[in-house]
């Protein structure tokens, strides 16, 4: 188990403020966000690259705060290949058990079968580049786990790699947190590479963590704008509300949405577009509570989905699909009516 | 004769007029010295004890001077490429002095610092070493001017190693100066060559800083120039040639064999 209690580490105008999250063995946790925003300095200060102004962080009940890197046993792949470019594969992956002073005959048995393991025996003897971005992947994660690692640290590591290669990786990550039992930190940008992977996700915005909760919570209820603009929503509004029955009435700028809360004064709403369903006509009456009419002031085309924009007072974002926009011939300038379900509706905290 | 149009466009005609007048006048002047000066020219440099020797001389101070400068320049261009420190601007500029002295005053500089009776001289007399008229001026007054080269060099070398490599063997498990030696230093090696290349030759070359500190024994540049002043032009050019030729196969066999580049 990985805990983080509090990390403070200050770095020119850089700040990671306050920084507390625990990762348990076997659960696979992202820390998702811009680049910029202090994920590589985080997974630094873990690895023990960076000492840390304040705070803790503790390993197995240990806390290894001030332990220099060598005695934390931690698996490391930094976003760019860090191969060493002089040593052949089987050099490599050998070199993390060299320094742990390993017997050679022990190092050979671990490095066959590592390399089984990850797919990559017939490589061994290769020098770095004479091999693909996905072997060296691949053979870096190899050198990363061959020690055993009480945590594995991964930065960015499908970055820079074609969607085939990121396809079985991801595979591979997969299998590895079934197979090692230990807490793995992924960081990254990529929202999809995100909730494909993990058990638990961390927003972190300006070296800070905005939100942190389980993928399909988080993705289906952010608590927090940056959250919900990260996540997807593209439709994001700040209005009055007025308690209503069962719920709320938000007036935006005139448009009234019906949400299922029981909230008052300023709010912030969100929804994602492909929520919004769209109707060529009005089809009288239905489950839906929140219904607008406007006019399609714009029409991105993004392969086989379409994004809508739509002035129904305020600009509202709809995505369909292209054969939805085949069928229900809708072009710019068209007169559409517009449904939200209330409960698509979320309220945000900040 | 379309691809040649091609070839020749008025850009490329541009670039090779500026390039046809610096190969005459950095390269032809050589390659006249070198095809001008007589065969029997040659073979009496050649047969001259004194010519060799000199030039034997200057081979072997600019070899010892090329160690040095490796063993002292190589971690002191680590420490100015990999460690933040108040000052590191400042000593980053001062690896330039020597190199913008003229070479003259390079000498006076290291005369009055290492000299007999000077504030390190005395220090040095102690031990027993003399710089004046002797080949450990000779090595001191190389090493003042051409061991910069071979520090600005590594340093550039070690600034474009990325820093994720050093990072990756400090989480291994290697300790700062283990990842230096089995990290840094093998993936950094072909530079530290180029910069040794382009230091033995500086030092092979230098006149200026070692005619003030050592007039004698008499290194190939000393002796060219002592020919040059008492015999002429005709006395000192075939020396010269054959100096040239020595080094330049010096030279171009270290850069062939350590696969050196200047990237």
């Amino acid at each position: 188990m990985l805990s983080v209690i509090n990390l403070q580490k200050k770095q020119g105008d850089f700040e990671l403020k306050n920084v507390t999250f625990q990762v348990k063995d076997g659960e696979y946790f992202v820390i998702l966000g811009p680049s910029g925003s202090g994920k590589t300095t985080l997974l630094d200060c873990i690895a023990g690259l960076r000492r840390v102004d304040r705070g803790r962080i503790i390993i197995n009940d240990v806390d290894v705060t001030h332990y220099p890197p060598e005695l934390r046993n931690i698996g490391y792949v930094f976003q760019t290949s860090t191969l060493f470019p002089h040593m052949t594969v089987y050099e490599n992956i050998e070199y993390p058990l060299k320094l742990r002073g390993v017997p050679k005959e022990e190092r050979r048995r671990l490095i066959i079968e590592i390399s089984e393991k990850m797919g990559i025996r017939s490589i061994l003897n290769k020098m770095p580049n004479e091999i693909s971005g996905g072997e060296a992947r691949r053979a870096e994660l190899a050198r990363a786990l061959v020690i055993r690692p009480n945590v594995l640290l991964l930065d960015e590591p499908l970055s820079h790699l074609d969607e085939p290669i990121k396809k079985s990786l991801r595979m591979e990550l997969r299998r590895i947190k079934k197979d090692y039992d230990i807490p793995i930190i992924h960081v990254t940008h990529d929202q999809r590479e995100a909730f494909i992977l993990s058990d638990k996700i961390a927003l972190i915005k300006n070296g800070e963590i905005v939100e942190i909760g389980d993928s399909f919570s988080l993705f289906m209820n952010p608590r927090k704008t940056y959250t919900a603009e990260f996540l997807g929503f593209e439709n994001i509004f700040e209005g009055i509300a007025e308690i209503s029955g069962d719920g709320s009435i938000v007036n935006v700028e005139g448009v009234k949405f019906f949400i299922t809360e029981r909230v008052s004064g300023t709010v912030k709403i969100g929804f994602r577009p492909e929520d919004v369903i769209i109707f060529k006509e009005y089809l009288g009456r239905s489950s839906i509570r929140n219904i607008f009419t406007g006019n399609v002031v714009d029409l991105i085309i993004q392969g086989a989905t379409v994004m809508l924009d739509i002035d129904v007072g305020i600009r509202i974002k709809a995505l369909i699909t292209r054969r939805s926009l085949e069928e229900l011939d809708i072009k710019l300038g068209d007169k559409v009516i517009i449904g939200i379900k209330s409960t698509a509706i979320k309220i945000f905290t900040d | 004769m379309e691809e040649m149009r091609k070839i020749l466009d008025n850009s490329t005609l541009f670039f090779l007029f500026f390039s046809i007048i610096a190969t005459i006048v950095l390269f032809f002047p050589i390659l006249l010295l070198v095809f001008t000066t007589p065969p029997d020219g040659y073979f009496k440099a050649i047969s001259d004890k004194e010519v060799i020797s000199a030039i034997m001389l200057s081979i072997l101070t600019a070899s010892l001077t090329t160690i040095f400068a490796i063993i002292i320049g190589v971690p002191f261009a680590y420490f100015l490429a990999r460690y933040q420190f108040r000052g590191r601007d400042f000593i980053d500029s001062l690896i330039d002095i020597p190199i913008l002295l003229p070479h003259s005053v390079a000498g006076i500089v290291l005369l009055s610092t290492f000299g007999p009776n000077q504030l390190l001289g005395k220090g040095l007399e102690v031990l027993g070493i003399s710089i004046v008229d002797s080949i450990f001026g000779i090595v001191l007054a190389q090493f003042f001017v051409s061991a910069p080269l071979l520090i600005k060099t590594t340093k550039a070398v070690f600034e474009s190693i990325g820093e994720d490599y050093i990072k990756a063997a400090r989480v291994f498990g290697a300790r700062r100066l283990r990842a230096f030696l089995e990290i840094e230093l093998p993936m950094a090696q072909r530079g530290i060559l180029a910069g040794a290349v382009l230091c033995w030759a500086r030092a092979v070359s230098e006149f200026g800083a070692v005619i003030i500190l050592t007039y004698y024994p008499y290194t190939a540049p000393v002796l060219i120039f002592i020919k040059f002043t008492t015999e002429g032009l005709r006395a000192s050019k075939p020396i010269s040639a054959l100096l040239v030729l020595i080094t330049l196969a010096i030279f171009l066999a270290i850069k062939k064999l350590g696969g050196v580049r200047y990237a």
